[in-house]
């Protein structure tokens, strides 16, 4: 399901210092053409897990602000959206513990 | 109680190799019983077919998950075993959400949604396994630094 209303945005990412920007570049090394669709789908629309085709969807419950992007079966991007200033805030990349 | 699920016409294979545009047809819109001796079988449009075979799995997988939840009083479901990584009131939240996007799905046959439903419940459960994650809901006091992806 898709809350997006905003599909011609264009989102700035940010990466938090200790968990996820080593894990993105990481991912960026072993996985070009995946991460190259991730960061594709966090700028242009980051909400809208329609245009996504499975690979984001929109957590629940007490993570209910969170998104989660499969980058593969077994490596992840947890982010959340400011849509005021429109910043993508990556909280985790890499595996999947 | 329902005893029968079809409310159809009863032809013999006779009928339908006499016919067969004319009962394809009728079959589409509703289910067309073909009776040759002992054998009964049915005709029925492919969607329809979907949509009972899905209501039935769902419906089962729910009846049992239910029948966890009364007998165990516990967090732990073999149906849905990832349900141990959510808390009580989660556990609530989902479980509504279940029935309610089965009984829409149920209704508008848009199964979809109930699936996406539960592949958003399983990426929850697989998050809150992430002490990273974690963390922005139990925070530690470690101050979050963010850097721009240039």
């Amino acid at each position: 399901m898709s809350d997006s209303n905003d599909s011609d945005a264009e989102y700035t990412i940010d990466l938090e210092k200790s968990s996820a920007a080593c894990g993105w570049q990481q991912l960026e090394e072993q996985f070009p053409s995946a991460m190259k669709r991730c960061r594709n789908f966090l700028t242009q629309d980051p909400t809208n897990t329609i245009k996504s085709h499975g690979k984001a969807k929109k957590l629940k419950g007490k993570l209910k602000r969170l998104y989660q992007y499969d980058v593969t079966d077994a490596d992840r991007v947890w982010y959340w959206v400011d849509k005021e200033s429109h910043i993508v805030k990556v909280e985790y990349a890499g595996p999947h513990p | 109680m329902a005893t029968t699920i079809f409310n159809d016409d009863i032809i013999t294979s006779t009928d339908l190799k006499m016919n067969l545009k004319h009962w394809f047809e009728r079959a589409y819109i509703s289910p067309i019983s073909v009776k040759s001796g002992a054998i009964k079988l049915v005709l029925i449009n492919r969607e329809q077919a979907k949509h009972m075979s899905l209501l039935n799995y769902y419906a089962e997988m729910i009846i049992k998950f239910c029948q966890e939840l009364y007998s165990r009083q516990t967090n732990k479901s073999d149906v849905f075993p990832w349900v141990k990584h959510l808390d009580k009131e989660e556990i609530v939240e989902f479980r509504e959400e279940l029935f309610a996007t089965f009984n829409d799905a149920a209704h508008s046959g848009n199964w979809l949604a109930l699936e996406e439903m539960l592949n958003a419940w399983i990426a929850t459960a697989e998050a809150k396994t992430n002490p990273e994650i974690m963390e922005l809901i139990n925070p530690t006091g470690r101050p979050r630094e963010y850097v721009r992806l240039k």
